[in-house]
């Protein structure tokens, strides 16, 4: 369950204010509305790299209100798709885990899997910028 | 050596400086800007002249009394190329900085990334053509820097003479030859690092 409650924030000079969603387990939902009306402003509040000013955000049962952005659970895709073009494919996939200082055999076995599944083996050593956009 | 040590200090100073006004916005913000770039549009004379005027009053003598003493040494010239070449670093580096997508920070952060390890791990190298550039340029600019060094350190031979006091003192002992050859030292080594700027800032980080 993902909760948002009365949620105030500001960027600038837009004020977003008073937002309520409530998402269960599974859910998908599309935040829609015209340019200009709040919609990355919500994300990025939401995502903690804007502060709120007001509100509560809640995930799981936690209050993660006041959480740092790398403890939040939260994944974030933007629109330019957010690989790090300076980094390999394979450094891309074990980002998180380095960062979060898993041990390797925690999460080798699972990007084995990945690579496996999606048939990229070949890609790994590769760097983000030298690939096709498609 | 004195360039090298006065560009690696201003860089020390210039990076943090630079990533936090290209990504915080904060009170008194403009100022901090306008200070930080004063010593590029000032004269270097009047620069040097400014430190020379601190260091002849009560802070300024207690300093080199008891930390280091500046006023016609090695050091006076370090901390003059130092003070006319940190808003220029400063610039270059937020230029820098700007250049790298926030988003992509955000993503990291996402992914488990403390704010610390997202800086070198994406920022850093995401800005590191411009980084490089900058100490490219900065350097170049502190081993031709003259006013402000000649008012802080003086000319005194094979102590406090620099390239350009070089220049300057071989000129007024009508020493041509020796005024020629100089400057083609210095302009070449400032062509070389022009040269090396701009084909770094061309080239992309990403591969």
């Amino acid at each position: 369950m993902f909760e948002v409650e009365a949620l105030n924030a500001r960027l600038g000079g837009f004020h977003l204010q008073d937002i309520h969603l409530l998402l269960g387990e599974g859910e998908c939902h599309a935040v829609l509305g015209p340019s200009g009306s709040g919609k990355s402003t919500l994300l990025n509040a939401i995502l903690g790299s804007i502060p709120i000013t007001d509100g509560h955000i809640r995930l799981g049962g936690d209050e993660i209100t006041r959480w740092p952005m790398e403890r939040r659970r939260l994944g974030y895709v933007p629109q330019h798709l957010g690989l790090f073009p300076h980094l390999s494919v394979h450094e891309n996939l074990s980002y998180s885990a380095r960062a979060r200082k898993l041990a390797r055999d925690d999460f080798e076995p699972l990007l084995d899997r990945l690579v496996e599944i999606t048939a990229i083996g070949n890609l790994l050593d590769r760097r983000i910028a030298t690939l096709s956009g498609g | 050596m004195a360039a090298t040590a006065a560009t690696a200090l201003a860089l020390l100073l210039a990076i943090p400086a630079a990533y936090a006004l290209s990504r915080f916005t904060f009170i008194g913000k403009g100022a901090v800007e306008t200070v930080l770039e004063f010593p590029i549009i000032v004269s270097p004379a009047a620069l040097g002249a400014i430190i020379l005027i601190f260091f002849n009053n009560s802070l300024g003598e207690w300093l080199q009394t008891n930390a280091v003493y500046f006023v016609f040494t090695f050091a006076g010239i370090v901390l003059a190329q130092f003070v006319t070449i940190l808003g220029l670093a400063v610039r270059m580096l937020k230029t820098a900085f700007d250049e790298v997508p926030e988003e992509l920070e955000v993503v990291a952060r996402t992914l488990g990334g403390s704010p610390r390890h997202v800086f070198f791990t994406v920022t850093l190298p995401l800005a590191r053509n411009g980084l490089i550039a900058s100490f490219i340029l900065t350097w170049a600019k502190a081993l031709g820097e003259f006013g402000a060094t000649l008012m802080v350190a003086g000319s005194m031979a094979m102590r406090t003479e620099t390239l350009p006091i070089a220049i300057f003192m071989r000129l007024s002992n009508a020493d041509i030859e020796g005024t020629v050859a100089l400057i083609f030292v210095l302009v070449g080594i400032g062509l070389t690092a022009l040269y090396a700027a701009r084909r770094l800032l061309k080239r992309s980080v990403y591969v």
